[in-house]
Protein backbone atom coordinates (compact mmCIF):
# COMPACT_ATOMS: atom_id res chain seq x y z
CA UNK A 1 0.00 0.00 0.00
CA UNK A 2 1.09 3.80 -0.99
CA UNK A 3 1.80 6.07 1.98
CA UNK A 4 -0.30 9.37 1.57
CA UNK A 5 2.46 11.52 2.40
CA UNK A 6 -0.22 14.64 2.74
CA UNK A 7 -1.92 13.19 5.40
CA UNK A 8 0.92 11.65 7.26
CA UNK A 9 2.10 15.50 7.19
CA UNK A 10 -0.55 16.99 8.66
CA UNK A 11 -0.76 14.07 11.31
CA UNK A 12 2.50 15.20 12.11
CA UNK A 13 2.12 18.69 12.20
CA UNK A 14 -1.25 18.22 13.91
CA UNK A 15 0.92 16.47 17.06
CA UNK A 16 3.73 18.53 16.95
CA UNK A 17 1.04 21.62 17.50
CA UNK A 18 -0.96 20.44 20.39
CA UNK A 19 0.47 21.63 23.12
CA UNK A 20 -0.69 18.76 25.80
CA UNK A 21 2.09 16.87 23.74
CA UNK A 22 4.61 19.79 23.85
CA UNK A 23 7.17 18.56 26.40
CA UNK A 24 6.94 15.01 25.61
CA UNK A 25 10.54 13.39 24.15
CA UNK A 26 8.71 11.36 21.70
CA UNK A 27 7.22 15.36 20.39
CA UNK A 28 10.71 16.55 21.11
CA UNK A 29 12.35 13.99 18.83
CA UNK A 30 9.61 14.30 15.88
CA UNK A 31 10.26 17.69 15.90
CA UNK A 32 13.89 17.52 15.37
CA UNK A 33 13.16 14.37 12.35
CA UNK A 34 10.68 16.44 10.71
CA UNK A 35 13.55 19.41 10.78
CA UNK A 36 16.30 17.09 9.36
CA UNK A 37 12.86 15.50 6.76
CA UNK A 38 12.49 19.07 5.71
CA UNK A 39 15.98 20.10 4.65
CA UNK A 40 16.29 17.05 2.94
CA UNK A 41 13.66 17.56 0.77
CA UNK A 42 14.77 20.83 0.07
CA UNK A 43 18.27 19.62 -0.79
CA UNK A 44 16.57 17.23 -3.04
CA UNK A 45 14.76 20.04 -4.75
CA UNK A 46 17.80 21.94 -5.20
CA UNK A 47 19.83 18.56 -7.18
CA UNK A 48 16.65 17.81 -9.29
CA UNK A 49 16.79 21.68 -10.03
CA UNK A 50 20.25 21.32 -10.72
CA UNK A 51 20.80 18.27 -12.81
CA UNK A 52 17.68 19.37 -14.75
CA UNK A 53 19.80 22.67 -15.95
CA UNK A 54 22.36 20.45 -16.30
CA UNK A 55 20.79 17.86 -18.84
CA UNK A 56 19.09 21.09 -20.56
CA UNK A 57 22.32 22.57 -20.73
CA UNK A 58 23.56 19.44 -22.92
CA UNK A 59 19.98 19.38 -24.92
CA UNK A 60 21.18 22.46 -26.00
CA UNK A 61 24.69 21.46 -27.00
CA UNK A 62 23.82 18.67 -28.92
CA UNK A 63 20.79 20.35 -30.38
CA UNK A 64 23.27 23.23 -31.47
CA UNK A 65 25.96 20.78 -32.48
CA UNK A 66 23.56 18.77 -34.70
CA UNK A 67 22.09 22.27 -35.85
CA UNK A 68 26.03 22.88 -37.01
CA UNK A 69 26.20 19.47 -38.23
CA UNK A 70 23.26 19.83 -40.58
CA UNK A 71 24.30 22.99 -41.52
CA UNK A 72 27.85 21.03 -43.25
CA UNK A 73 26.14 18.68 -44.59
CA UNK A 74 23.75 20.92 -46.75
CA UNK A 75 26.61 23.25 -47.56
CA UNK A 76 28.75 20.05 -48.53
CA UNK A 77 25.86 18.76 -51.01
CA UNK A 78 25.79 22.01 -52.16
CA UNK A 79 29.19 22.29 -52.92
CA UNK A 80 29.43 19.32 -54.31
CA UNK A 81 26.33 20.06 -56.82
CA UNK A 82 27.65 23.14 -57.70
CA UNK A 83 31.20 21.61 -58.64
CA UNK A 84 29.58 19.12 -60.75
CA UNK A 85 27.65 21.31 -62.76
CA UNK A 86 30.97 23.24 -63.19
CA UNK A 87 32.53 20.16 -63.93
CA UNK A 88 29.77 19.53 -66.51
CA UNK A 89 30.20 22.82 -67.96
CA UNK A 90 33.69 22.75 -68.32
CA UNK A 91 33.36 19.69 -70.15
CA UNK A 92 31.19 21.00 -72.61
CA UNK A 93 33.42 23.66 -73.19
CA UNK A 94 36.32 21.56 -73.73
CA UNK A 95 34.37 19.50 -76.45
CA UNK A 96 32.96 22.78 -78.00
CA UNK A 97 36.42 24.07 -77.88
CA UNK A 98 38.34 21.15 -79.59
CA UNK A 99 35.47 20.85 -82.07
CA UNK A 100 35.75 24.76 -83.01
CA UNK A 101 39.86 23.87 -83.00
CA UNK A 102 39.32 20.86 -85.29
CA UNK A 103 36.68 21.96 -87.67
CA UNK A 104 36.77 24.83 -90.51
CA UNK A 105 33.80 27.34 -89.75
CA UNK A 106 32.40 28.35 -93.49
CA UNK A 107 32.80 24.96 -94.70
CA UNK A 108 32.42 23.05 -91.21
CA UNK A 109 34.70 20.74 -93.30
CA UNK A 110 37.76 19.41 -91.08
CA UNK A 111 40.36 22.18 -91.13
CA UNK A 112 44.17 21.55 -92.01
CA UNK A 113 44.81 20.65 -88.21
CA UNK A 114 42.41 17.88 -88.16
CA UNK A 115 43.58 16.65 -91.98
CA UNK A 116 47.11 16.55 -90.91
CA UNK A 117 46.03 14.82 -87.87
CA UNK A 118 43.97 12.30 -89.22
CA UNK A 119 46.47 11.95 -92.33
CA UNK A 120 49.25 11.17 -89.74
CA UNK A 121 47.34 8.79 -88.06
CA UNK A 122 46.62 7.14 -91.44
CA UNK A 123 50.20 7.22 -92.14
CA UNK A 124 51.02 5.04 -89.40
CA UNK A 125 48.97 2.20 -89.56
CA UNK A 126 48.99 2.13 -93.46
CA UNK A 127 50.91 -0.67 -93.91
CA UNK A 128 48.02 -2.84 -94.68
CA UNK A 129 45.97 -0.81 -96.81
CA UNK A 130 46.26 0.91 -99.42
CA UNK A 131 46.78 5.18 -99.12
CA UNK A 132 46.56 7.84 -101.57
CA UNK A 133 46.63 11.64 -101.15
CA UNK A 134 44.78 14.61 -103.42
CA UNK A 135 45.35 18.05 -103.52
CA UNK A 136 42.03 19.66 -104.81
CA UNK A 137 42.45 23.51 -105.73
CA UNK A 138 39.24 25.13 -107.77
CA UNK A 139 40.17 26.69 -110.72
CA UNK A 140 40.44 30.63 -110.75
CA UNK A 141 38.58 31.65 -107.71
CA UNK A 142 39.73 34.57 -107.20
CA UNK A 143 37.58 35.51 -110.24
CA UNK A 144 34.51 34.46 -108.00
CA UNK A 145 35.59 36.53 -105.70
CA UNK A 146 36.15 39.22 -107.64
CA UNK A 147 33.14 39.21 -110.19
CA UNK A 148 30.17 38.18 -107.94
CA UNK A 149 31.55 39.67 -103.91
CA UNK A 150 33.17 37.55 -101.31
CA UNK A 151 29.68 36.53 -99.76
CA UNK A 152 29.15 34.37 -103.72
CA UNK A 153 32.94 33.55 -102.84
CA UNK A 154 32.31 31.94 -99.97
CA UNK A 155 28.68 30.65 -100.71
CA UNK A 156 30.36 28.96 -103.50
CA UNK A 157 32.78 27.05 -101.30
CA UNK A 158 30.09 25.79 -99.08
CA UNK A 159 28.67 24.37 -101.65
CA UNK A 160 31.74 22.49 -103.41
CA UNK A 161 32.64 21.08 -99.98
CA UNK A 162 29.30 19.40 -99.78
CA UNK A 163 29.62 18.07 -103.05
CA UNK A 164 33.00 17.24 -102.86
CA UNK A 165 31.83 15.62 -99.50
CA UNK A 166 29.15 13.81 -100.81
CA UNK A 167 31.46 12.54 -103.63
CA UNK A 168 34.44 11.25 -101.15
CA UNK A 169 31.99 9.96 -98.93
CA UNK A 170 32.97 7.06 -96.50
CA UNK A 171 36.15 6.05 -98.95
CA UNK A 172 38.09 8.92 -97.38
CA UNK A 173 38.27 12.10 -95.75
CA UNK A 174 37.97 15.72 -97.12
CA UNK A 175 39.35 19.05 -95.60
CA UNK A 176 39.84 22.22 -95.98
CA UNK A 177 43.46 22.95 -96.77
CA UNK A 178 43.34 26.34 -96.48
CA UNK A 179 41.96 29.26 -98.90
CA UNK A 180 40.28 27.66 -102.02
CA UNK A 181 42.64 24.10 -101.48
CA UNK A 182 41.03 20.73 -100.51
CA UNK A 183 42.83 17.67 -98.93
CA UNK A 184 41.46 14.23 -99.63
CA UNK A 185 42.71 11.22 -97.83
CA UNK A 186 41.71 7.75 -99.09
CA UNK A 187 42.31 4.37 -97.94
CA UNK A 188 41.43 2.40 -101.12
CA UNK A 189 43.18 -0.61 -101.16
CA UNK A 190 43.71 -0.03 -105.17
CA UNK A 191 45.16 3.15 -106.82
CA UNK A 192 43.23 2.90 -109.63
CA UNK A 193 39.68 3.15 -107.95
CA UNK A 194 41.14 6.23 -105.49
CA UNK A 195 42.38 7.79 -109.08
CA UNK A 196 38.57 7.10 -110.56
CA UNK A 197 36.72 8.57 -107.45
CA UNK A 198 38.81 11.93 -107.80
CA UNK A 199 37.82 11.79 -111.58
CA UNK A 200 34.88 11.44 -110.83
CA UNK A 201 34.79 14.29 -108.11
CA UNK A 202 36.15 16.14 -110.83
CA UNK A 203 33.89 16.01 -113.51
CA UNK A 204 30.62 16.29 -110.83
CA UNK A 205 32.15 19.72 -109.77
CA UNK A 206 32.45 20.72 -113.51
CA UNK A 207 28.99 20.24 -113.76
CA UNK A 208 27.78 22.08 -111.31
CA UNK A 209 26.56 25.67 -111.64
CA UNK A 210 26.02 27.91 -108.71
CA UNK A 211 22.91 30.22 -109.52
CA UNK A 212 23.05 34.08 -108.36
CA UNK A 213 19.75 35.81 -109.39
CA UNK A 214 20.42 35.54 -112.98
CA UNK A 215 23.79 34.83 -112.75
CA UNK A 216 25.43 31.19 -113.39
CA UNK A 217 28.62 30.92 -111.78
CA UNK A 218 30.63 28.10 -113.16
CA UNK A 219 33.37 26.39 -111.73
CA UNK A 220 35.70 23.55 -112.03
CA UNK A 221 38.74 21.98 -109.82
CA UNK A 222 42.35 21.16 -110.70
CA UNK A 223 43.34 17.80 -108.61
CA UNK A 224 46.53 16.52 -107.98
CA UNK A 225 47.15 12.99 -106.74
CA UNK A 226 49.84 10.54 -105.73
CA UNK A 227 49.72 7.27 -103.99
CA UNK A 228 52.22 6.54 -101.26
CA UNK A 229 54.80 4.77 -101.64
CA UNK A 230 57.89 3.31 -99.66
CA UNK A 231 60.32 5.30 -97.88
CA UNK A 232 57.69 8.14 -97.69
CA UNK A 233 57.19 10.50 -94.75
CA UNK A 234 53.95 13.06 -94.65
CA UNK A 235 56.01 15.97 -96.16
CA UNK A 236 57.00 13.96 -99.39
CA UNK A 237 53.41 12.37 -99.98
CA UNK A 238 52.06 15.93 -99.40
CA UNK A 239 54.57 17.65 -101.46
CA UNK A 240 54.16 15.14 -104.77
CA UNK A 241 50.50 15.33 -104.40
CA UNK A 242 51.63 19.90 -104.42
CA UNK A 243 53.45 19.34 -107.14
CA UNK A 244 51.33 16.92 -109.80
CA UNK A 245 48.37 19.85 -108.98
CA UNK A 246 51.11 22.16 -109.59
CA UNK A 247 51.45 20.25 -113.21
CA UNK A 248 47.38 20.32 -113.83
CA UNK A 249 47.39 23.87 -113.28
CA UNK A 250 50.22 25.30 -115.88
CA UNK A 251 48.40 22.64 -118.70
CA UNK A 252 45.13 24.45 -118.09
CA UNK A 253 43.30 22.72 -115.45
CA UNK A 254 40.07 21.35 -114.87
CA UNK A 255 42.09 17.64 -115.11
CA UNK A 256 43.60 15.50 -112.68
CA UNK A 257 47.06 14.58 -112.59
CA UNK A 258 48.82 11.73 -111.16
CA UNK A 259 51.96 12.70 -108.94
CA UNK B 1 38.82 54.49 -44.32
CA UNK B 2 36.49 51.80 -44.24
CA UNK B 3 36.70 50.86 -47.84
CA UNK B 4 38.30 47.55 -49.20
CA UNK B 5 39.68 46.08 -52.25
CA UNK B 6 41.45 43.39 -53.21
CA UNK B 7 43.16 43.60 -56.97
CA UNK B 8 41.86 41.23 -59.62
CA UNK B 9 44.23 38.53 -60.94
CA UNK B 10 44.16 36.33 -63.94
CA UNK B 11 42.24 33.47 -61.39
CA UNK B 12 40.62 35.86 -58.60
CA UNK B 13 38.20 38.50 -58.94
CA UNK B 14 38.16 42.42 -58.15
CA UNK B 15 36.57 42.83 -54.86
CA UNK B 16 35.53 46.12 -53.90
CA UNK B 17 33.80 47.35 -50.96
CA UNK B 18 31.90 50.77 -50.68
CA UNK B 19 31.14 51.47 -46.98
CA UNK B 20 29.27 54.31 -47.46
CA UNK B 21 26.88 52.66 -49.88
CA UNK B 22 27.25 49.16 -48.17
CA UNK B 23 27.85 47.56 -51.48
CA UNK B 24 30.46 44.64 -52.42
CA UNK B 25 31.37 44.23 -55.76
CA UNK B 26 33.20 41.15 -57.20
CA UNK B 27 33.81 40.78 -60.75
CA UNK B 28 35.84 38.08 -62.81
CA UNK B 29 36.59 34.91 -62.22
CA UNK B 30 37.30 33.12 -59.19
CA UNK B 31 40.40 29.85 -58.19
CA UNK B 32 42.80 31.11 -56.48
CA UNK B 33 45.09 28.96 -54.73
CA UNK B 34 44.46 29.45 -51.19
CA UNK B 35 40.37 31.06 -51.11
CA UNK B 36 39.85 31.66 -47.46
CA UNK B 37 43.38 33.17 -47.41
CA UNK B 38 42.66 36.09 -50.29
CA UNK B 39 38.62 36.33 -49.47
CA UNK B 40 39.38 36.26 -45.43
CA UNK B 41 39.24 40.64 -45.67
CA UNK B 42 36.00 40.34 -47.88
CA UNK B 43 34.07 38.43 -45.33
CA UNK B 44 35.61 40.45 -42.64
CA UNK B 45 34.51 43.53 -44.04
CA UNK B 46 30.78 42.16 -44.30
CA UNK B 47 30.50 40.74 -40.79
CA UNK B 48 31.65 44.34 -39.89
CA UNK B 49 29.34 45.87 -42.17
CA UNK B 50 26.51 44.12 -40.86
CA UNK B 51 27.78 44.20 -36.93
CA UNK B 52 28.57 48.16 -36.85
CA UNK B 53 26.25 49.50 -39.28
CA UNK B 54 22.16 49.11 -39.96
CA UNK B 55 22.05 50.33 -43.41
CA UNK B 56 21.30 47.82 -46.16
CA UNK B 57 23.91 45.25 -47.55
CA UNK B 58 24.00 44.69 -51.35
CA UNK B 59 26.50 42.65 -53.28
CA UNK B 60 26.95 42.85 -57.23
CA UNK B 61 28.20 40.09 -58.25
CA UNK B 62 29.50 39.25 -61.74
CA UNK B 63 31.24 35.93 -61.11
CA UNK B 64 31.81 32.98 -63.73
CA UNK B 65 34.12 30.33 -63.06
CA UNK B 66 34.37 29.27 -59.05
CA UNK B 67 36.22 26.62 -58.00
CA UNK B 68 35.08 24.51 -54.85
CA UNK B 69 36.79 26.18 -52.09
CA UNK B 70 35.58 29.46 -53.63
CA UNK B 71 31.83 27.99 -53.68
CA UNK B 72 32.32 27.28 -49.82
CA UNK B 73 33.34 30.80 -49.23
CA UNK B 74 30.20 32.46 -51.08
CA UNK B 75 28.06 29.85 -49.50
CA UNK B 76 29.34 31.00 -45.67
CA UNK B 77 29.07 34.58 -46.60
CA UNK B 78 25.44 34.23 -47.88
CA UNK B 79 24.18 32.17 -45.02
CA UNK B 80 25.74 34.62 -42.69
CA UNK B 81 23.83 37.46 -44.37
CA UNK B 82 20.23 35.23 -44.44
CA UNK B 83 21.15 34.64 -40.95
CA UNK B 84 21.21 38.79 -40.42
CA UNK B 85 18.31 38.98 -42.64
CA UNK B 86 15.57 36.39 -40.46
CA UNK B 87 16.88 39.44 -38.20
CA UNK B 88 15.37 42.00 -39.77
CA UNK B 89 18.75 43.50 -41.82
CA UNK B 90 17.65 44.49 -45.63
CA UNK B 91 20.16 42.17 -47.37
CA UNK B 92 20.43 41.65 -50.91
CA UNK B 93 21.82 40.09 -53.80
CA UNK B 94 22.24 40.66 -57.14
CA UNK B 95 24.25 38.00 -60.10
CA UNK B 96 24.63 39.61 -62.99
CA UNK B 97 25.38 36.66 -66.14
CA UNK B 98 25.84 37.06 -70.11
CA UNK B 99 22.46 35.88 -71.74
CA UNK B 100 25.21 34.25 -74.06
CA UNK B 101 25.98 32.20 -71.12
CA UNK B 102 22.91 30.35 -69.82
CA UNK B 103 25.53 27.85 -67.56
CA UNK B 104 26.34 31.43 -64.96
CA UNK B 105 22.50 31.78 -64.42
CA UNK B 106 22.06 27.81 -63.73
CA UNK B 107 24.94 27.71 -61.25
CA UNK B 108 23.85 31.28 -59.42
CA UNK B 109 20.25 29.83 -59.32
CA UNK B 110 22.01 27.22 -57.16
CA UNK B 111 23.31 29.67 -54.91
CA UNK B 112 20.00 31.23 -54.55
CA UNK B 113 17.90 28.22 -53.49
CA UNK B 114 18.83 28.40 -49.90
CA UNK B 115 18.45 32.11 -49.53
CA UNK B 116 15.07 33.97 -48.63
CA UNK B 117 16.81 37.30 -48.71
CA UNK B 118 16.04 39.22 -52.58
CA UNK B 119 18.65 37.27 -54.93
CA UNK B 120 18.28 38.44 -58.30
CA UNK B 121 19.90 36.78 -61.12
CA UNK B 122 20.19 38.71 -64.09
CA UNK B 123 21.33 38.58 -67.89
CA UNK B 124 22.88 41.57 -69.39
Amino acid sequence: MKTDFAELEKNIQDILAAPEYQDHPASKALSQLWEVNQEQWSRMDRLTRLSDSYQDVMIQQGKSLSERFDKHVRQLEKMTRISDRYQRSLRQLNIELEKTSLVDPLTELPNRRMIMKRLSQVFDGQQEEGLSVAMIDIDYFKKVNDEFGHQVGDEVLIALGRLMESVVGDHGVIGRWGGEEFLVILTNPKFEDAVALLESLRSKVSAYTHQIDDKTVLTSVSIGITEYQDKDTVDSLLSRADSALYSVKSKGRNSLAVG
Amino acid sequence: MNDLLIEGTASSPTVRGEWKSGTLYMEGDSYPENSYELYGPMVAWVERYLKERSEPLTLELTLLYLNTSSIKVMMDMFDEMEERFQEGRQVAVNWYFDEENERVAELAEEFKEDCTFPFKIIGK
